[in-house]
């Protein structure tokens, strides 16, 4: 049995201890209350804040407020609890009250207890009462009585309030979130949040330069009727605005387009605005440079070349070009992209890119980059390829360039120049004889791009004739080794070989009209000099002339002037003439050079005198004054009266040469109809079946019947200068005809053309051996004509020769009888110096005739007789107006004349004795090769005298006295050679060139002269002399290389190529000499030196007379 | 190689002077002698031209070579103390029939004659050749000849340093027993490109051309 105070303490533990639970759960169901007032009014808080935005400091008190009330309300909770329960009484009691069957036992123990103690109640039923009160305590289930109930409830509107608030905060983060937020730092002053709040969604922030970049804008809120962007890039200071049409939408796409710069933007819309965004540019990678490195076709032997350009490719088609390009920033890759379909990628390094392309055609490429961000080039250039095609090579034939005939000699001088952009490959020569089918002839040359090939193209092995034809032309290849050379070829030329009747024939229908129109001008301007002399005398009588003279004047002056022009291009034509003679052998060198001098014989017709006296002429009628009308009519008539002269001999001299040419053509057909059945001969004994050779044989038997023709016909025109001549061609025709050799050789024709033709050869050689006859007597007879003309005109010049010199020495007896006579014999002396005149004049009209036959006379002859006549009319004339005085000088001067044309005469003659060139003007130029000789031989004496000079230096004494001897000595000989020249010189006179070329010759030779009178020989003198040598040599050379003068001025030279072989001639022009063998094999020997010196001697002696010395 | 040809020439200096002749030029020095002829021709045109030659070959080459040209009559004794002759002009050529054995004996002998066509020797020039040696002819020497590249570079033969006539330059060679006697430079003016510069205002690139090609010739001349 427990004792009452044990009771009461079980009892007070059992109370304490449910007091104490009851405690803690009523707590916690405090704190939930609590809590859930917190959450209440911080949701209410938050959501006066999100309503109201409330300032930091009202947002601060209701802060306080709520936190003080929830505390405040927490605190009175739990005191009310803690009074409450905190005694065991009313423990009891709330025990008592929920377990009635208790019957305030728990009450009655706890109260008596107290009671018992001090002394109303009974131990024993204090004692039962305890007892019975632990019994029921201790049977009863306390924490039933615990409030269970409202602790779960308490917790259930905690954590639904709590969650409701959480979820509402989350659910409108925009308002009651940033309120929460706002409220969570109560003393942070927030901005208020519009009514429109601005959302953007762009891309990522970054856009490649150039690109597009799209936003999303969205609105919330007070969604706006319009919005603005404001934009700001990297270099504005200040936002630019844009305003853009919402209509009330929430959400709005903006593109800004093709951006440049990183920029920064914002949206703003009512009162709301968007946060800035930033948007970074990122530059896309680009070429920056391309470095084309290009590598050519081998063929094109063009070196490799690097280019750094604007990127377009240009070359010769398959060349390789490896394309290098340098790009803004590190690559990824990069890929080149030819006409939008190949791609090629290009091997990166870096910034660098190289591909290696070929060049197949023309077009265009493009290159792709992708930096390492991934960022792609933005709009490729397009750059161009151009693919160069190798150009056809072009051939030109420059010489000669046309169809021609066959030279004599059978070589053809042709020049060949092709060209191509790469080079050539080959060239042929491509012909065809008489249609016998087409041969080739490789040309050499130096490979190249410019080709120039000369080639002697010799036809002399295909023994061609007469009327044969050859056609040719020139291929070109070029070294195209990409698409195959390419070839081009010349037009094709002819080559023809005419006979020497056709050339003949061809030049002497030129010759003929140019004659016809000569005499025409001549008939013309005899009657002009008729006109002007009937004009002059009517104008002494009238002394003016009419209106309708002085327009026939002016009209007969022009034509005049004209026919003076027309002479000169006659004369041109006649060199023309000459040339094509020369080029074709038909005539000789003598007759050559007879045409070279009529051709300046022609252009002399028009003297300058006339020329002065046609111009004064024409002036002195504009001025209408009749004296000096007269007076130049006078002089104008004096001279036409000469120009008359000269035209009258020119074409008698044109007409004389005609005919020799005709002479000489005649001997050289002849030999040429003599060589053209040789040659046929020749191929019947080859191949007698040749259907070309009656061809040949008729055409030769037409020209051997045009010739028998032009023979007799020759002999008409011949008889007026040499009747044997004639009667000599009359002969030949005649025995031509005898012979019947054209009917001859019809025969032959006949016989080659019938299937047995064995006898044509032998008709052949016989009609050979009677043409080579008929060549021998024409040559001879040729020869007769030469030696006969030359033996008439020296003998009629060796009269003149007489004469004058016996005028001459009466020219000396009168000048002396004048020089002592007084004045009444002037009479007598007169008629003397006028019987001389007379005589001279008679002389002069006797040269004119052989002037007329012959060009030996030159103009110095008639210019010399012309002053002698002049000065002996003149003193004539003084002695018959007595005046003795001074008239004697005029004489003498006469007498000088006089002798001068003697020695002229002279020099006439012997050029008529040199049957090589028969001509004055040809043997002055002899004579300038000799005086070329003797000044050859100063310019060595002054050579060695300068040497001497240089040693001499230091030396004076001898210096004195050899210094000056030889100085003499040269100035002598140079003086002479002066006066030669000068004599030259005046018989050169009339023919333009060469007397200016004499004349500037002089000039240099006269400022020797000055130099040689100083004490020392210069340089310059030496020089000098040279140079003259040079220009006389070159004077002679002139009748014969007519434009030698250009050719000799110093131009550089041009290389031509090498057309021959690369190799040398097996023998190397050695040819087998027997004796110089058998020299060398006698001087082998081991003999002493004297005895070899005698060897060689001997050997060279017989050398020498078994050889034959050229001279 | 050019030690060789100094080799070469100094021996045939020697040879010489085992001769024995009278007033021998310097043996150790090479000298280029001017032929004087009869016939009028200016045998001492460009007079110029050897004097610059031999500068030339002082500066390009190793041979040893007198500051003066020679000049030399056929006929006279020191005729064989030259191997080179050199003869030009714009005229007549003439030899008497002992310079004709002379001259032949001395290119037999080894010498070297170089004739350079001044304009206007052709003619005659050709028909002392012909008294020279009856037996031989001329033969153009290709460009691929040693001649044109045995000192310097000539890939296409002969340089033509003035124009007369348009022709062809051309390097015409007489041989004796295989070896070039005779070297004549037709239509080429190799001696004008030689001369000082004011005398024909020559381009400098011709006057060089033809100094190296008288170069070549020089030293072809002393090696074979």
């Amino acid at each position: 049995m427990r004792k009452p105070n044990e009771l009461h303490s079980a009892l007070c533990t059992a109370l304490k201890g449910f007091q104490s639970r009851l405690l803690l759960l009523e707590l916690a169901i405090v704190g939930m209350g609590g809590a859930l007032a917190v959450t209440v009014f911080a949701w209410c808080w938050i959501l006066l804040e999100s309503l109201f935005h409330m300032p930091p400091s009202v947002r601060l008190s209701m802060g306080i407020f709520v936190v003080l009330s929830t505390v405040v309300a927490v605190l009175f909770q739990a005191v009310r609890l803690l009074t409450a329960r905190l005694s065991l009484v009313k423990t009891a009691l709330l025990i008592e009250d929920h377990c009635p069957q208790l019957q305030q036992r728990l009450i009655t123990s706890l109260e008596l207890d107290g009671e018992t103690r001090t002394e109303r109640f009974s131990r024993s039923l204090l004692r039962t009462t305890l007892e019975r009160a632990v019994a029921d305590l201790e049977a009863l289930d306390l924490r039933a009585l615990l409030p269970w109930r409202d602790f779960t409830t308490a917790s259930l509107r905690t954590g639904g309030t709590a969650l409701v608030a959480g979820i509402s905060l989350l659910l409108f983060d925009d308002s009651l979130g940033a309120a929460a937020v706002r409220c969570t730092h109560p003393l942070t002053v927030f901005e208020w949040e519009p009514r429109t709040q601005i959302t953007i969604k762009g891309e990522g922030g970054t856009v490649v330069k150039g690109d597009d970049y799209h936003i999303k804008i969205r609105f919330k809120g007070d969604l706006p009727e319009e919005a603005t962007i404001l934009s700001s890039d990297e270099l504005a200071s200040d936002f630019s605005s844009q305003r853009l049409l919402v209509g009330g939408a929430d959400s709005l796409y903006f593109t800004f387009e093709h951006v440049k710069r990183s920029f920064e933007f914002m949206v703003a819309a009512n009162d709301g605005e968007s946060s800035v965004h930033n948007v970074d540019v990122i530059a896309p990678p680009y070429t920056e440079k391309i470095r084309l490195h290009y590598r050519y076709p081998n063929y094109s032997g063009q070196p490799p070349r690097i280019e750094e350009g604007n990127g377009d490719i240009r070359g010769l088609r398959g060349t390789r070009v490896e394309i290098e390009l340098f790009a803004s920033k590190p690559l990824e890759s990069a890929t080149v992209v030819i006409d939008d379909s190949v791609r090629l990628e290009a091997e990166v390094l870096d910034v660098q890119a190289r591909v290696d392309v070929g060049i197949e055609s023309s077009g265009s490429y493009s290159i792709e980059l992708r930096d390492r961000v991934g960022t792609n080039n933005r709009n490729p250039i397009r750059y161009s390829i151009h693919a160069i095609d190798d150009n056809f090579p072009q051939v030109t034939l420059t010489q000669p360039g046309q169809d021609v005939d066959l030279p004599d000699n059978m070589v053809v001088p042709l020049t060949i120049e092709a060209v191509d952009d790469y080079g050539i490959s080959e060239l042929t020569l491509l012909y065809n004889i008489n249609e016998s089918g087409l041969r080739s002839l490789p040309l050499n040359f130096k490979p190249g791009t410019d080709v120039r090939v000369g080639l002697d193209w010799d036809l002399s092995r295909w023994d061609l004739l007469p009327e044969d034809l050859v056609r040719y032309r020139v291929t070109v290849f070029d070294n195209d080794a990409v698409s195959g050379p390419k070839k081009s070829s010349t037009p094709e030329y002819l080559l023809r070989f005419p006979s020497l009747q056709e050339l003949f024939n061809e030049i002497r229908d030129v010759q003929g009209k140019t004659l016809d129109h000569l005499e025409k001008l001549a008939e013309q301007s005899a009657e002009t000099g008729e006109y002007f002399e009937e004009l002059r005398r009517e104008l002494l009588k009238e002394d003016a002339l009419t209106w309708e003279q002085e327009r026939e004047l002016a009209s007969t002056l022009t034509e005049e002037t004209e026919r003076a022009r027309a002479v000169e291009e006659l004369a041109r034509s006649i060199e023309e003439a000459r040339t094509a003679l020369s080029e074709s052998g038909i005539v000789s060198d003598e007759l050559l050079d007879k045409m070279a001098e009529l051709s300046e014989l022609m252009e002399m017709v028009m003297s300058p005198q006339l020329q002065e006296a046609l111009a004064a002429l024409q002036q002195a009628a504009k001025r209408q004054n009749p004296r000096q009308l007269a007076d130049a009519m006078r002089k104008f008539a004096e001279d036409h009266q000469s120009f008359e002269e000269h035209l009258d001999r020119t074409i008698a001299l044109l007409e004389k040469v005609q005919a020799e040419q005709r002479l000489h053509a005649a001997v050289k057909r002849m030999e040429e109809l003599e060589g053209r059945q040789a040659r046929i001969n020749e191929r019947m004994n080859f191949d007698i079946g040749d259907p070309r050779l009656p061809q040949h044989e008729r055409a030769l038997q037409r020209d051997t019947e045009a010739l028998q023709s032009e023979l007799s016909e020759l002999a008409d025109i011949m008889d007026e200068y040499s009747e044997k001549t004639a009667t000599s061609l009359l002969q030949q025709a005649e025995r031509m005809q005898k012979e019947e050799l054209v009917g001859r050789m019809q025969k032959i024709v006949q016989l080659l053309e019938a299937p047995a033709n064995s006898e044509a050869r032998q008709k052949g050689s016989e009609m050979q051996r009677d043409l080579s006859k008929l060549t021998a007597s024409l040559q001879h007879l040729q020869g007769e004509y030469t030696a006969e003309q030359k033996k008439e005109l020296s003998r009629a010049m060796r009269a003149a020769v007489h004469e004058l010199v016996r005028l001459s020495e009466r020219q000396e007896n009168v000048a002396t009888i004048t020089r002592r006579a007084r004045d009444e014999d002037s009479s007598h002396i007169a008629a003397t110096q006028f019987s001389l005149a007379q005589g001279t004049a008679l002389v002069v009209e006797k040269l004119g005739s052989v002037a007329r036959r012959t060009m030996s006379l030159g103009y110095g002859l008639s210019t010399s007789l012309g002053y002698a006549m002049q000065l002996m009319g003149t003193a004539a004339d003084r002695l018959g107006r007595k005046q003795l005085r001074d008239t004697d000088e005029q004489q003498l001067a006469a007498m000088g004349y006089l002798n001068e044309s003697v020695m002229l005469l002279r020099q006439s003659m012997e050029n008529l004795a040199d049957a090589r060139m028969p001509s004055s003007f040809a043997e002055a130029m002899q004579k300038m090769a000799g005086l070329a000789e003797q000044q050859s031989d100063i310019n060595q004496a002054s050579q060695k005298a300068f040497g001497l000079q240089g040693k001499e230096a230091g030396e004076r004494d001898r210096v004195g006295v050899d210094h000056q001897h030889r100085m003499k000595r040269l100035t002598a000989a140079q003086r002479n050679l002066h006066e030669a020249l000068r004599v030259l010189e005046r018989s050169l006179r009339g023919h333009r060139g060469a007397e200016e070329r004499a004349r500037i010759i002089e000039r240099e030779m006269q400022a020797v002269l000055q130099d040689l009178q100083g004490p020392q020989l210069k340089k310059r003198t030496l020089n000098l002399q040279n140079r003259i040598h040079q220009r006389m040599l070159d004077a002679s050379r002139s009748i014969h290389n007519r434009g030698f003068e250009k050719k000799r001025t110093s131009e550089s030279g041009i290389n031509l190529g090498y057309s021959g072989p690369p190799w040398l001639p097996k023998d190397r022009g050695e040819s087998e000499d027997l004796l110089r063998e058998a020299m060398r094999n006698a001087l082998a020997g081991p003999y002493p030196e004297t005895y070899r010196r005698l060897i060689r001697s001997y050997y060279e002696r017989v050398y020498q007379d078994v050889t034959e010395t050229v001279e | 190689m050019v030690a060789n040809r100094a080799l070469v020439l100094l021996g045939f200096a020697l040879l010489i002077l085992e001769r024995g002749h009278a007033d021998l030029p310097n043996p150790s020095q090479f000298t280029i002698a001017r032929v004087q002829y009869d016939g009028s021709g200016d045998w001492y045109s460009d007079p110029s031209s050897l004097p610059n030659l031999l500068e030339f070959l002082r500066q390009e080459t190793n041979i040893e070579v007198a500051s003066e040209p020679k000049r030399i009559k056929i006929m006279d004794e020191e005729l064989f103390s030259y191997p080179y002759l050199y003869l030009t002009g714009h005229g007549n050529v003439s030899f008497s029939p002992d310079e004709i054995i002379r001259l032949r004996h001395f290119l037999e002998s080894g010498g070297f004659l170089h004739a350079d066509d001044n304009y206007g020797m052709d003619e005659s020039f050709r028909r002392q050749l012909r008294n020279l040696f009856p037996k031989k002819e001329l033969v153009e020497l290709p460009p691929t000849h040693g001649l044109f590249n045995c000192h310097f570079e000539f890939p296409d033969g002969l340089p033509k340093i003035h124009e007369h006539d348009g022709k062809r330059s051309q390097a015409l060679a007489l041989f004796d027993s295989g070896r070039i006697v005779v070297l004549y430079t037709y239509e080429s003016d190799l001696g004008d490109g030689w001369e000082d510069a004011s005398v024909h205002d020559d381009p400098p690139e011709k006057r060089l051309a033809a100094l190296r090609m008288g170069t070549n010739i020089v030293v072809w001349a002393l090696t074979h």
